[in-house]
């Protein structure tokens, strides 16, 4: 957001800036304006921030400010293990330590997040999509954004001209990250079905 | 032993309270003179479908074993897309059942994806639907997330435990009384985010719709230029501020307006839950 700030090359007023910011951001995918027509970087940026999403238990999508801070604190925990290797570190979200299978499965979380989104993008690509629809077809979906980039789904496109396939691979993406991965993905497990 | 009548059984019931949602469309399509039959139908057979769910799985045992939660969770929200696009199937603009699939789904999962391409030209009736789906969507996944989430241990949301002592077979009860509390302060939300949109120059019809997918961070508009079609900075600004009110736990609502004398549920909690507010 700074730097679009600052980077005021194409006339872009504040107000557009933050309104369309704050929208991707949290996944809500209300627009006031074409803002993939914005350059390179701030494609990128926009597409980065789709991944992020608002806090838990709230109504938005996407991997949750919680599991990036917390993986934040373990990335920099482990930094300080390089240089003191036989420190103790504890990890603290708010005050409180966290127990080492949370962030395991945090961890484990992100990690198939990304997975998964690379594969959604695979597909979408498969289904004769050019990159940038596939790719932001991909983000949007699995974070419950809305709007994707490009011309074909940008942000005043919609997506009635994709093909049939590409729509199904989309609405998997968009249950899979509503329901954080993990909930669908046990179901195609064998074991889950033994008793 | 394991037998899933629970699941089934609240399946029917989300499937009837779908059905009674898919009623008050048809006020709006009655303001507007364009009723049909697409939504009465549908409300018709969605309602059905619940009440047989409902009626076969009456011996159920009100228990939910881990493996029950999952499967409740994701079928719930497939049953909800599926019965969901029945209005966009039955209303006479011809979608294709892909189409009114996406649709539904998009808005369900309160993703904001659409396929319509000239919104302006919709009926009246298919728009409010399509915002009515996304704030379901947007209450359904507060209420999953405090309640049956925590319980999953999926990716990490077990630090959002609201008793540490939650075993899986008392998950009922206690949620209702949350869940109770959550739909109080999100249909307040959305009466405020209406009323200030009404206040700020949409008209009555807008202005609900549009909250409603405001306080669901959903994105659905009535315009394919979305919130631009206004071009009012005041429109964008209460637009933020609800859309962030939106994307905060909900949980640190109810913290809120029960103040710290210690209300019901919270004598359960213990410093877990202070981890809530702070993400």
């Amino acid at each position: 957001m700074v730097y679009l700030i600052l980077n005021n090359s194409s006339n872009l007023d504040i107000r557009s800036i933050f309104f369309n910011v704050i929208s991707i951001l949290t996944g809500t995918g209300y627009v006031n304006a074409q803002f993939d027509n914005w350059g390179g970087f701030p494609l990128l940026l926009f597409l980065g921030l789709m991944f992020i999403g608002g806090c838990a238990g709230s109504t938005t999508c996407g991997v949750k400010i919680f599991r990036i801070q917390i993986l934040w604190s373990f990335v920099g925990n482990q930094l300080k293990k390089i240089i003191y290797p036989k420190g103790i570190f504890v990890l603290k979200y708010d005050k409180n330590p966290i127990d080492n299978k949370f962030v395991s499965s945090i961890i484990s979380f992100i990690y198939m997040y990304l997975i998964i989104f690379f594969i959604i993008t695979a597909l979408l690509s498969l289904t004769g999509l050019d990159f940038i629809t596939s790719i932001s077809g991909a983000a949007t979906s699995i974070s419950n954004v809305g709007p994707g980039l490009g011309s074909v789904i940008g942000p005043n496109g919609n997506f009635s001209s994709l093909p049939d396939i590409s729509k199904w691979i989309l609405t998997l993406g968009m249950i899979l990250g509503r329901l954080e991965l993990f909930a669908i993905l046990v179901l195609f497990l064998p074991s889950f079905w033994r008793n | 032993m394991s037998n899933y009548k629970t699941v089934f059984f609240t399946l029917g019931i989300l499937q009837i309270i779908l059905g009674i949602f898919m009623l008050l469309p048809i006020i709006i399509q009655f303001f507007y003179s364009e009723l049909d039959s697409s939504f009465f139908g549908a409300a018709l057979v969605t309602t059905i479908f619940g009440i047989l769910f409902f009626l076969s799985n009456l011996d159920h045992d009100k228990k939910l074993n881990l493996q029950q939660a999952f499967l409740l969770t994701s079928l719930s929200w497939l049953s909800i897309a599926i019965f969901g696009s029945l209005p966009f199937i039955f209303s006479n603009i011809e979608f294709s059942i892909t189409n009114a699939f996406f649709e539904s789904m998009s808005g369900i999962t309160t993703t904001g994806s659409t396929i319509i391409p000239n919104l302006e030209n919709m009926p009246k009736g298919i728009l409010f639907w399509r915002a009515i789906l996304q704030w379901l969507g947007g209450i359904g996944i507060i209420v999953m997330a405090i309640t049956l989430m925590p319980i999953m241990n999926v990716g990490g949301m077990q630090l959002f435990k609201i008793s540490n002592n939650d075993s899986s077979e008392k998950i009922l009860p206690k949620s209702k009384e949350i869940a109770i509390r959550l739909i109080y302060i999100y249909f307040g939300l959305t009466a405020l985010c209406a009323i200030s949109y009404k206040i700020l120059g949409m008209n009555v019809f807008d202005s609900m719709t549009h909250s409603m997918t405001t306080i669901a961070t959903g994105g659905f508009s009535n315009y394919n230029e979305s919130i631009g079609f206004f071009d009012s900075v005041y429109i964008e600004i209460s637009a933020m501020i609800f859309i962030i009110l939106g994307s905060l736990p909900f949980i640190a609502y109810i913290k809120f307006l029960s103040g710290n004398r210690g209300i019901f549920f919270f004598r359960y909690s213990n410093q877990n839950f202070h981890k809530n507010y702070s993400s």
